[in-house]
């Protein structure tokens, strides 16, 4: 049976993705920057809104690098920066 | 107190509550601030905003901290809606109560700063021409750069 990451994007990614989570296979070594190119190739506009600099990458609610390697039950967020206003 | 709140809230009943428990107070500040009913010259009907279950929590009782830190609190109020807003409707309410006036002014100026730049929200605005998400302005930016130049 695989083994799933869960993914959850905030504020206008939610929009783009017209979904609050998805999920993806994870697979050996799996960082969060392949996740991104994976997304890259499956959905262009999704991929491209948050591969953005500023974008906060959470994984297990921490703040997260892109070079980080998911395990098997992380839960990987993705949020645009904060609205100020 | 810190209450994120997913309903609309009663600003002068809070207030009450906040000045009868600040026993030893010599001064209040506070700050309310309403949705905003024009984008410039276009209607707005309300907002949504969205938060995060964990950061968003975790980002406002840092701001608390912040000020607590800096200056000698007696107590603080932050309330910060959640969902959608309409307009004309509170969206934000903070206090600070301190001995004298000058500590609980900056502290609600340094607050509202920090929620507006720091603080894990994410705003949707109604307009008659549609939905528009709110980005970060240079203006927020500024005003936070106003306390770490003060160190």
């Amino acid at each position: 049976m695989d083994t799933f990451i869960e993914i959850e994007f905030f504020g206008k990614f939610a929009d783009v993705a017209g979904a609050r989570s998805t999920r993806r296979a994870l697979t050996d070594s799996l960082t969060v920057t392949d996740l991104i190119d994976q997304l890259k190739q499956a959905e262009p506009g999704l991929g491209t809104a948050i591969d953005a600099p500023t974008t906060i990458i959470l994984l297990n609610d921490t703040v997260s690098d892109r070079a980080a390697v998911l395990s098997k039950g992380d839960r990987l967020a993705f949020l645009p920066p904060v609205s100020g206003g | 107190m810190i209450l994120l709140a997913d309903q609309s809230f009663d600003p002068s009943a809070l207030l009450v509550q906040f000045e009868q428990g600040a026993h030893g107070a010599g001064a209040i500040a506070s700050f309310l601030g309403k949705v905003r009913a024009r984008a410039g010259t276009e209607p707005v009907t309300g907002l949504t905003l969205e938060n995060h279950p964990v950061l968003t929590q975790r980002s406002v009782a840092e701001i608390a901290e912040g000020a607590r830190a800096r200056w000698s609190l007696i107590d603080l109020l932050i309330v910060h809606r959640v969902g959608h807003v309409l307009a004309d409707e509170p969206i934000v309410l903070v206090a600070a109560a301190s001995i004298h006036r000058r500590e609980a002014f900056v502290a609600v100026d340094f607050m509202m700063d920090h929620l507006k730049s720091t603080a894990y929200f994410w705003k949707k605005e109604y307009r008659s021409s549609g939905t528009h998400w709110i980005e970060p302005r240079s203006g927020d930016r500024e005003d936070l750069r106003r306390w770490t130049q003060q160190d």
